[in-house]
């Protein structure tokens, strides 16, 4: 009866232990609201994930806190857009971190869109990578893959867990890929022209055949010149584009006054930095959100 | 201001064309594409021709939300003329098929427009399949 007893007080210790083992395997701090959302639909329960940029935060404007660089230097994996967006502060991150943390900028090993602007002397050009590959599903679907060899190679154990996790997100990826192509299709390739506050949409409009143009570059620091707004205002009617788009973390000034000069009308607000509040607040949803706004205004 | 009249206007005169310097390097900064006429689209006669691995085959093919053609075809191959508007950015054609065999089968989509020469696309899958094709004239 004692021996009854002792095995199971013991198997009771053994049953809380595993309880208490079942917590996140990898820790990951991830710079990016899409990769956070793909971190943890390919992580499941094994990853503990500090999303450093919030949804509707503007990557372009982040600065590193205390705070966020103890959570990145205190995790085994770190995770960045890559393709420039982190630049202003990725040199002081690289240095903080111990080496044991993983760096993993995952837009670096996606095939790239540049375009080049004027240097900040006015004279000669530059040419910049877009970074703003998430507004690409099929980039998501090279994205998706990535971060699950990066797991797998972290945490061996649970690599056949991340495979099928990815492979369901996949899934969802290519549904979601063919419900946009299919939303787009009805507005006919001659009266796709996407007007946007700032240079966000090149890989969507790679994928989707829309021609773009925008008020603000590839970045949100700088304002539009004078001479740019003209010639876009000009553009738009030559074009006989049909409506502009705001962003949900910019402000529209620029874009109402242009609507005003031009006579288009403001064709919805778009996620163009990432997930956002409301409908953005999933990756899906983000993307549903922005096909919706711009094939209804367009059509 | 000190100095005689003509050395006044003279740095009246500097001064005017130093303005002149921001300004020329904002008027020429343009980061607008290309122009584009906006050219109204007609209609263009165009011949599909649809073959498929696997018979029979039902499929239905979509422009601009619109069925276009819809058959249950018992050949392997079949053909329909439409006028269609087709610009020079091209069409998207949605097209759904589904077979009876749940093997791997495959349907092609050709598009004519001259007598010239055809745009070909292939679409694979198992039992059904779905996507948007793309066909655009070559320059």
């Amino acid at each position: 009866m004692g021996l009854q007893s002792a095995c199971r007080a013991l198997s009771g210790c053994l049953l809380l232990f595993a309880t208490a083992k079942v917590e996140a395997e990898i820790k990951v701090a991830s710079f990016s609201t899409v990769l956070s959302e793909i971190v943890l639909k390919v992580g499941g329960t094994n990853v503990a994930v500090a999303s450093l940029i919030k949804p509707g935060q503007d990557p372009h404007e982040y600065q590193l806190t205390p705070g966020d660089l103890t959570a990145a230097t205190t995790s085994n994996l770190v995770l960045l857009s890559g393709k420039g967006l982190e630049a202003s502060y990725l040199t002081n991150l690289r240095e903080a971190l111990p080496q044991s943390v993983e760096v993993l900028a995952v837009g670096d090993q996606l095939p790239g869109l540049s375009k080049s602007k004027a240097g900040t002397d006015g004279g000669s050009n530059v040419t910049m990578e877009d970074p703003h590959w998430w507004n690409s599903v099929a980039q998501v679907e090279k994205a998706t893959v990535i971060v699950r060899d990066a797991l797998a190679r972290l945490d061996r154990n649970h690599a056949t867990d991340y495979q099928a996790n990815a492979q369901a997100y996949l899934t969802e990826l290519k549904e979601l890929d063919l419900w946009a192509k299919r939303q787009i299709a009805e507005l006919p390739r001659d009266q796709r022209k996407l007007v946007t506050s700032h240079d966000a949409f090149q890989y969507f409009a790679k994928e989707y055949g829309f021609q773009i143009d925008s008020i603000e570059g590839l970045t949100t620091d700088q304002e539009p010149s004078v001479s740019h707004v003209s010639a876009l205002i000009a553009e738009i009617k030559k074009q006989g584009v049909k409506a502009i788009f705001l962003e949900n973390s910019l402000n529209p000034k620029v874009s109402i006054e242009i609507t005003r000069e031009s006579g288009v009308k403001i064709g919805g607000t778009l996620y163009a930095d990432g997930l956002g509040p409301g409908e953005g607040e999933t990756y899906a949803g983000m993307v549903r959100h922005n096909v919706n706004t711009i094939v209804d205004a367009l059509k | 201001m000190r100095g005689s009249p003509p050395i006044q206007a003279a740095l009246v005169l500097v001064g005017l064309l130093l303005l002149l310097i921001p300004l020329r390097s904002l008027t020429s900064h343009r980061e607008v594409t290309p122009a584009v006429a906006v050219a109204s689209v007609h209609p263009k006669p165009v011949h599909l021709v649809v073959r498929t691995t696997a018979v029979p085959c039902r499929f239905q093919i979509t422009y601009l939300g619109k069925i276009l053609w819809a058959e249950d075809a018992a050949s392997s191959e079949v053909a329909k003329d439409f006028d269609i508007e087709f610009p020079k950015e091209g069409i998207d054609l949605v097209v759904d098929v589904s077979w009876a065999t749940p093997a791997l089968a495959a349907i092609e989509i050709s598009v004519s427009l001259t007598d010239d020469g055809a745009i070909h696309k292939t679409l694979w899958g198992q039992g059904k399949a779905s996507d948007v094709l793309t066909f655009k004239e070559e320059n």
